[in-house]
């Protein structure tokens, strides 16, 4: 577990220090001063616009974050040769992974709180008041987005970076589309109907994470339904490292 | 005499599309505790290889490989072994320092050592006056030092180095051969590569030449070489008859 933690430091280092995640923090930050804005020109739904805007923005940002560090944590360091000074250490290939999801996590957790900051600052300047709903969707929010950084992580262990980031993208958009997909099935022929019963068994569904709507109109979310939706992150989760670890098992350098 | 390194019957392909080449064939070869052993070999030949499948960066396709007396691959037997890759590179954004200490934690070395031994050895090869400088500003020949810096790091036992000396100007050449002959002084067996035969003579006890993947010769290097001949000039001769 020390090695894996050393990993992890190791990683968050290294990305809260590239240049990158600064611009893309940046424009985060202006998108959080931005709902103000867009806010005001809405027709005394400002609150709702902001919350909306505030939370869908703290997503896509770290989503960015993901596609661009993410998705090269293990290819970028397999082009550099820099795993080798790491994996001919006496560690498992299983504690390469842990760490990197791990550091990427603590990244993501530390650029959350810091947009989460400002959105809330938003939001009292405004006299929104703060529901508890609100940290109910940021937390969920963090989930959804560790979650991504399993998905990109496990693609980077076999594909380059670009390709992995695409992967990624297309499992973002899948899982948010899972719920329709599952309606459309509902009404088509039986191949269709298996077809897309299969995919959504095996693909996730990302819209366990998307309480937008409820923060947005006030509608509480049930206490089995968070911790069904944590435990089925858990899961999968677990799956992806696991089937990174395997990958990584087998890759030769 | 302790074998240190035994390999037996090792062999690698690579198996693409258009069916399979073998890059190391049916290699043996094995060398004492405390020697140092120089694996020569033309480009290509199949040394880095080699290496990579000694150090678990690669999988034999056939073959043993044992690290006094154990799989070379056991974490026990990783834990008593120094690596330095060829052209070495490591996290641009860490500072030689962060890096060291780092690499200090994965060999489970205490933090109040780890931070003694990478100040030692970041002043052993020269890089002292650089320890809080990050590594992207480092030239080749910095990251050389840093790679032979982190591949002592555990105190091993044995050292294997992919081309130490390549791209290093002739200051950095000497500092390293003087660094090579003080760990030879403490016991340590070292395995390594190099183009620059001059070096291997001066540095080596054992040498073993390799082409297209087949151990051509290997032994002691006052058996193998005649009183007039240098290693250079029987290189050419054993490795020329080949091609």
């Amino acid at each position: 577990m020390k090695a894996a933690i050393a990993i992890a430091l190791n990683t968050f280092r290294e990305s809260i220090r590239d240049r990158l995640l600064y611009a893309i923090l940046f424009f985060g930050l202006l998108l959080m001063g931005a709902t103000v804005l867009l806010g005001s020109i809405s027709l005394d739904q400002d609150v709702k616009v902001i919350k909306d805007l505030g939370l869908a923005g703290i997503f896509i940002v770290n989503f960015l974050i993901i596609l661009s560090v993410g998705t090269n944590l293990v290819s970028k360091e397999i082009d550099r040769k820099s795993i080798y000074a790491v994996l001919t250490k006496p560690i498992e290939r299983s504690t390469f992974i842990i760490g990197k999801f791990i550091g990427l996590g603590a990244t993501l957790f530390v650029t959350t709180v810091m947009m989460s900051a400002v959105f809330v600052a938003v939001l009292l300047a405004k006299n929104a008041g703060l529901p508890p709903l609100i940290f109910v969707a940021l937390a969920f929010t963090y989930l959804e987005l560790l979650f991504l950084v399993a998905i990109a992580l496990m693609f980077s262990t076999f594909t380059a970076p670009v390709a992995s980031a695409l992967y990624t993208l297309a499992f973002f958009l899948i899982g948010h589309s899972m719920t329709s997909l599952t309606r459309f099935g509902e009404q088509a022929g039986p191949f269709v109907k298996g077809l897309i019963a299969v995919v959504s068994h095996v693909l996730p569904n990302l819209e366990k994470f998307n309480i937008k709507n409820q923060v947005v109109y006030d509608v509480a979310v049930s206490g089995p339904q968070s911790i069904w939706t944590v435990v089925y992150a858990g899961a999968y989760i677990t799956v992806l490292i696991m089937i990174a670890t395997n990958i990584l098992r087998r890759q030769e350098f | 005499m302790h074998i240190a390194l035994s390999i037996r019957n090792l062999s690698k392909e690579y198996t693409n599309f258009g069916g399979s080449s073998r890059v190391v064939s049916n290699l043996t070869l094995s060398v004492a505790d405390g020697e140092v052993f120089g694996f020569l070999g033309p480009n290509g030949a199949g040394k880095t290889t080699t290496i990579k499948m000694i150090v678990g960066l690669a999988f034999p396709t056939r073959g043993t490989i044992e690290i006094f007396g154990q799989h070379a691959h056991s974490r026990a037997v990783r834990a008593r072994v120094g690596f330095m890759s060829e052209n070495p590179y490591f996290y641009s954004y860490l500072t030689a320092g962060e890096f060291m200490r780092f690499s200090a934690s994965l060999l489970n070395i205490p933090p109040k050592m780890a931070k003694d031994r990478a100040q030692s050895l970041l002043a052993m090869v020269g890089l002292r006056e650089v320890a809080d400088r990050q590594i992207r500003t480092f030239s080749k020949g910095m990251n050389q030092r840093l790679g032979f810096a982190q591949a002592l790091l555990g105190d091993p036992d044995i050292i294997f180095l992919d081309e130490p000396l390549d791209g290093l100007d002739p200051l950095g050449r000497v500092d390293f051969k003087r660094m090579m002959q003080a760990l030879k002084k403490e016991g340590k067996t070292i395995f390594f590569n190099s183009h620059i035969l001059s070096d291997v003579q001066e540095l080596c006890d054992s040498v073993g030449i390799i082409h297209k993947g087949k151990l051509l010769e290997v032994g002691p290097l006052r058996r193998l070489l005649s009183a007039r001949e240098s290693l250079e000039e029987h290189f050419i001769r054993i490795v020329g008859a080949k091609r």
